[in-house]
């Protein structure tokens, strides 16, 4: 047995690229050999190749594109509701949105996965370029408008571009192109580095200010390097160590603010009034229903009003009209869908989410292509964490922060990036890397004597 | 087992961790949204359905006061404001309109224009239509309100630059909470320039119109232009404001029963501002914080009293408004939105309950007219004689009660103030407090009731009476007047007629009837010395000094000295009213019916409707008076005008020269039953501030043409007592059968003599009466 045919995630540091030299062969031979269940060892070349051009149609990735698409709708309905009978504003708008995230999807579906790949530290780039755009001061206000204080949108006229969504695809992609063929972050200091790499977006992104969003990147960068392999006592005491450094950080500025004349050194107000709010609002205090609870309490009346089974149209629309929530059309979307549909809708909702996350996770678990892989798990943290901020701040778990409801919540950026990046789960699942010889990120792998590439190496090959 | 094996894929390993972790997360929310719709979601549910219901006010109407005849004295007459959208005043409406009508008219060339295209179009090419509009709205709110159209104008600018500058000062505030929120932020004022509450709010344009006008504007509103799809631009609002019908009501005084020098045939005619005014009191628009929190309208925002106050109410201020504020004021009613289904559900309000006053308004008027100088009552005249030291001319203040005896109702309540008082100001240094009693004091200062005087003979047949009732003294007890009480002491407690200018003259043995027809000071100091201290207190407090009376106005419960402290030349001073004794002309007349209905005693009252008792419950006691003695004390009173020898109120001498005397009757009205008793109070010499006659018996004045006062110490002279009992007359002779239907009680300040300046006033008080058909056979 020598070296060259050893597995090589094993033991290499650094692999080459498995997919290029293979491209016709082996690859091939692996989505045939899948669709037809035989033993790969007893094919000829010649039936490997006739296969090559395949794709797979039928994938759990259709589940997540299903989900993402009834999401869509269950948006639309819910928008629809918040606006008058007469002015549907918002939904057309979000109507043509949906229609353009589609074809978004299709886009991102096309090319192999590959070209992502290649593409995304050039986007990666493009992205940080367009963030510092927004931060530059002399930008003239009719192309960076600020809003509620802050820097988020370029004005593309037809609609806005929020650079921020399309900044957490190009980061999963870069991460997942970075670690892809990597194993140093199994030691401590090797995973230092792809925290590395998220600080530049996510300090341009906090500074806009977008705290909801910047705090996305270390929960995706988690979820990618657990997906990765790295080591879980390293993960879980970079996470215990992040969350008790947030935990000191809230202490002190909710100490600082407590003070006469209050101070606040590292929050700002508004965000330890939110904390304070929040912490009031666990405890029972309904003293600032009116002032920095506002919202939270209106989202959660709205909630709770719903009941069971939910209002029905016309008195949930009246309900909600009546109730001004503020954001009720994007942020603070998923009261609308509980005031409308009521616990069953609610819980449905949640349901679709999971089911869109279990395909993604179903898709990276059937490829072998290590892109892929941590790119759906990207992709599906990242909508995830999403999904669970901003439901968690509309029933009053945690602290309201500026963040949308995937798929649901109004928004032309969010939702084509959301689309995208369903199209792009497509895109790995229509090409399942099935090549035995692969085996990214599995790093207790003991070959065995019915490992096929055992026996493929025993045969000489 | 081991996980590794069962799994031997670390990647799907992984994804299991990471899928269970999330899936845990989402259990959690599904947790929460369970709380919150099903465990808590009837609450939420209730609190959410809250803001579908919208509630509005409605006003109240306030309760009318009616004199006894049921003549309104004060009503809430309906009046309305006409309001305009802010939106419509700005021109912003007419831009919208401009927008919308462009924005059709171009279709696509509307779509491929930029902000300011749009902007220069809508100007030049559609606004000028609805800017002719919008004036042609303010020319036919001017029309309608009957106002010229400038004033419109005027107001709408005024409020536009009210509004601008409120905005403009939120808007600052706005951007200083922003900008400390978000310091990074370069923020301008564009950026938190969101429409405040008023700028898409009415405005009231024209105030209270009347409920005529009120129809053509909700006609021209409902007509008009919208704001949006629902909302009219011009909107009517109710505006109720208290109205006095009464004001300003003209009397023709009857002078032909005047004392000849005043005499005419012809009456004057009298404007009375508005009588009874000491008596309705006013209302206030300002609400004080003692009103809200004996009655809110809202505690922590929420309704809890419709009757409650809120700021911006009417409230009584001053007398029978405040006395009556609870049975005036009426609760307010509601209309309750429900914005879901546009339903509305009307309470309509609870107007206030009416008060009937026992007050005859024609009557108070009639009252107050005589007493105007113009007639010469109440100014300080030849007649008057010796008691009164103030030079002719001078103007007096008097006081006016009359009182049904039947009932105890107070018919007029009047007190005047000579009108030159108001010219001093209460701001001069003569003004109110500038010394320790003024010789008149402000309007405002009822006299009828708030003020107290020393009795004077007017209480001799009630002290008569006390004393035979208890036993102290027969009823036909005889007392030989020999000028003075003290025999070794001429000089100090006299009769009024042991003076050198009557010749040291006594009246000699009196029977009752005598000593009350001539007011003996001998007779009543006897009966009051032998009473003494303790029961004379009795008595005068069974007559009601020291009692304030539950009338709903402030009045004084007089004055009368602790029996332990009173020293015998004190006791025997109170037998003839003088001394620590103090009552005000309401005390006196309802002392007087008390005495006319036979001893029963009873508070009196200003209101017919609702109960008094509302008020306070009203004193009633018998006070077990001695059947002859009441009959002496009645006798002894008709005699005081009618006796032709002796009687103390039979005549004046209207003759301006000393030496030469022509005398005519007092009371001189045919076919009424007269009673009545004079009574000089005398008054400590304190510094007074008076006023300087000239030698036409004019107020004179300064430069700035305001009167000029004087300050005395001394010399001033007396208040002048009379009160009467009247009643129809019964047959042709003899008026002693006749039943007093009415008290009258009048007190002139510094008038001197009872019966010449008093007594005078009390005659035209009766003709009053007649001519308002009270004493009518």
């Amino acid at each position: 047995m020598n070296g060259d045919h050893t597995p090589r995630n094993s033991d290499d540091s650094k692999i080459a690229d498995p997919i290029a030299p293979r491209i016709g062969s082996s690859r091939a031979q692996s989505s045939w050999s899948d669709r037809h269940q035989v033993n790969p060892t007893n094919l000829t070349t010649a039936a490997r190749t006739s296969v090559d051009i395949g794709l797979r149609w039928w994938n759990p990735a259709w589940l997540t594109v299903i989900a993402a698409i009834a999401l869509s709708l269950i948006g639309l309905a819910a928008i629809r509701l918040t606006e008058p009978i007469d002015a549907p504003f918002y939904h057309n708008r979000q109507l043509a949105f949906f229609m353009v995230a589609l074809v978004g999807a299709i886009v991102a579906a096309i090319p192999h996965p590959r070209w992502w790949q290649r593409l995304s530290y050039p986007m990666a780039g493009a992205v940080i370029l367009l963030l510092i755009f927004l931060l530059i001061p002399i930008v003239p206000e009719s192309i960076v408008r600020p809003r509620h204080g802050a820097r988020r949108w370029i004005n593309l006229y037809l609609t806005d571009l929020q650079p921020s969504e399309l900044g957490k695809i190009a980061l999963v992609l870069a991460l997942a192109n970075y670690l892809r063929l990597r194993k140093n972050y199994r030691s401590l200091l090797g995973l230092l580095l792809p925290f590395a790499i998220i600080l530049l977006p996510s300090i341009l992104i906090l500074v806009e200010p977008d705290l909801g969003t910047t705090l996305l990147f270390p929960v995706a960068l988690f979820a990618i390097l657990m997906a990765a392999g790295a080591k879980l006592w390293h993960l879980f005491s970079i996470g215990g160590l992040g969350a008790a450094t947030c935990i000191i950080i809230a202490t002190i500025s909710l100490s600082a603010a407590g003070q006469d004349p209050p101070t606040y050194p590292l929050l700002e107000k508004h965000q330890v009034e939110r904390i304070q709010g929040l912490i009031n609002q666990i405890k029972g205090d309904q003293r600032q229903a009116d002032s920095i609870n506002y919202q939270s309490f209106k989202a959660q009346t709205l909630v709770g009003s719903g009941g069971f089974q939910g209002l029905g149209e016309s008195h949930s629309r009246v309900v909600v009209r009546f109730n001004r929530l503020p954001f009720d059309h994007n942020d603070m979307i998923f009261a609308v869908v509980a005031n409308r549909w009521g616990f069953i809708g609610g819980a449905l909702l949640i349901c679709i989410y999971a089911a869109m996350a279990f395909g993604m996770v179903l898709v990276a678990g059937l490829t072998r292509d290590s892109f892929g892989r941590l790119v759906c798990v990207g992709f599906a943290a990242i909508l995830l964490s999403q999904v669970i901020v901003n439901i968690g701040m509309t029933i009053g778990l945690l602290p309201i922060t500026g963040m949308t409801l995937p798929f649901v919540s109004y928004g032309g950026s969010s939702l084509v990036a959301n689309f995208f990046m369903v199209g792009m789960v497509l895109g790995v699942a229509l090409r399942p890397n099935r090549d035995p010889m692969l085996r990214p990120f599995e790093f207790d792998h003991v070959p065995t004597e019915t490992d096929p590439l055992n026996r493929l190496r025993r045969r000489g090959r | 087992m081991n996980p590794n094996a069962l799994i031997t894929s670390m990647f799907v390993r992984r994804l299991l961790i990471l899928s269970s972790g999330f899936l845990l997360i989402l259990l959690i929310l599904t947790g929460q949204l369970y709380r919150l719709t099903v465990v808590h979601g009837e609450e939420l549910r209730s609190n959410a359905e809250r803001v579908l219901i919208k509630t509005r006010l409605l006003p109240t109407f306030r309760g009318k006061v009616l004199d006894r005849k049921g003549r309104i004295i004060a009503e809430d007459r309906p009046c309305f404001d006409v309001l305009v959208d802010y939106r419509l005043i700005n021109g912003d409406w007419a831009t919208n309109q401009a927008t919308r009508e462009a924005r059709k008219a171009l279709g696509k060339r509307w779509d491929n224009m930029n902000r300011d295209e749009r902007s220069d179009t809508v100007q030049s090419q559609f606004r000028s239509r609805y800017d002719r509009q919008v004036d042609d709205i303010w020319g036919k709110i001017a029309q309608l309100a009957d106002t010229p159209l400038d004033e419109i104008v005027q107001k709408q600018a005024e409020i536009e630059q009210r509004v601008e500058r409120m905005a403009n000062h939120i808007w600052g505030i706005w951007l200083t909470k922003e900008r400390q929120e978000f310091p990074g932020a370069n923020l301008t004022i564009d950026d938190v320039k969101k429409p405040i509450r008023e700028q898409e709010q009415a405005h009231v344009i024209v105030r209270r119109i009347d409920a005529s006008k009120e129809a053509l504007f909700h006609r021209f509103a409902a007509d008009g232009p919208r704001i949006n799809t629902t909302d009219p631009a011009i909107t009517i609002q109710s505006a109720g404001t208290r109205s006095y019908p009464q004001r300003d009501v003209t009397i023709a005084v009857t002078r032909s029963s005047l004392p000849s020098p005043l005499r005419f045939e012809e009456p004057l005619d009298v404007t009375i501002d508005q009588p009874g005014q000491l008596i309705l009191g006013s209302m206030r628009d300002r609400v004080y914080k003692a009103d809200i929190d004996r009655n809110p309208l809202r505690i922590d925002r929420k309704i809890v009293n419709l009757d409650g106050y809120e700021e911006g109410d009417h409230v009584g201020s001053t007398g029978m408004e405040r006395a009556f504020e609870d049975t005036l004021r009426g609760s307010r009613g509601f209309i309750i939105e429900h914005l879901e289904t546009g339903n509305e559900e009307r309470t309509p309000p609870k107007p206030g309950d009416n008060v009937q006053l026992s007050i005859d308004i024609q009557l108070q008027a009639r009252i107050q007219a005589m007493l105007d100088p113009k007639i010469g009552l109440t100014r300080v005249q030849p007649w008057h004689g010796h008691e009164s030291q103030l030079p002719i001319g001078t103007p007096l203040s008097a006081a006016v009660v009359v009182q049904e005896i039947e009932t105890g109702e107070l018919l007029a309540l009047v007190s005047h103030t000579p009108p030159e008082w108001d010219e001093i100001g209460l701001d001069s240094p003569d003004g109110i407090g500038a010394t320790p009693d003024t010789f008149i004091q402000p309007r405002f200062i009822n006299r009828a009731i708030y003020k107290s005087y020393n009795c004077g003979s007017i209480v001799k047949p009630l002290m008569y009476c006390g004393a035979v009732s208890e036993g102290a003294w027969p009823s036909d007890k005889v007392v030989e007047c020999n000028g003075h009480f003290f025999p070794n002491d001429p000089e100090h407690y006299r009769c009024w007629i042991y003076r050198q200018r009557f010749g040291l003259a006594t009246h000699g043995p009196l029977d009752p009837v005598e000593a009350i027809g001539r007011s003996c000071n001998i007779y009543f100091y006897t009966i009051s010395d032998t009473l003494g201290a303790q029961r004379l207190s009795n008595w005068y407090r069974k007559w009601g000094i020291g009692q304030s009376f539950h009338l709903g106005l402030a009045t004084s419960p007089g004055l009368i000295g602790r029996p332990d402290q009173l020293d015998r030349g004190a006791v025997v001073m109170m037998g003839i009213g003088q001394g620590p004794v103090a009552w005000t002309p309401l005390h006196a007349a309802n002392a007087y019916s008390a005495l006319a209905r036979g001893g029963y005693y009873t508070e009196p009252t200003l209101v017919i409707q609702p109960s008094p008792d509302v008020i306070g419950e009203r004193l009633r006691e018998d006070l077990e008076l001695d059947g002859p003695a009441i009959d002496h004390a009645l006798r002894g009173i008709y005699n005081v005008i009618h006796n032709q020898q002796h009687g103390g109120a039979r005549q004046i001498d209207i003759n301006p020269d000393p030496a030469e005397a022509e005398f005519e009757p007092i009371f001189n009205i045919d076919s009424i039953a007269t009673w009545g008793k004079t009574g000089t109070a005398q008054h400590s010499p304190w510094p007074m501030k008076l006023f300087v006659m000239d030698e036409h018996g004019e107020v004179r004045r300064g430069a700035d043409g305001k009167p000029i006062l004087v300050t005395r110490t001394k010399g001033i002279g007396a208040h002048s007592w009379f009160v009467g009992l009247a009643g129809a007359a019964e047959g042709e002779e003899s008026n002693t059968k006749a039943q007093p239907k009415y008290a009258i009680s009048v007190l002139v300040e510094w008038g001197g003599s009872g019966s010449r300046c008093a007594g005078t006033i009390a005659n035209q008080v009766m003709q009053a009466l007649k001519d308002e058909g009270y004493l009518a056979q």
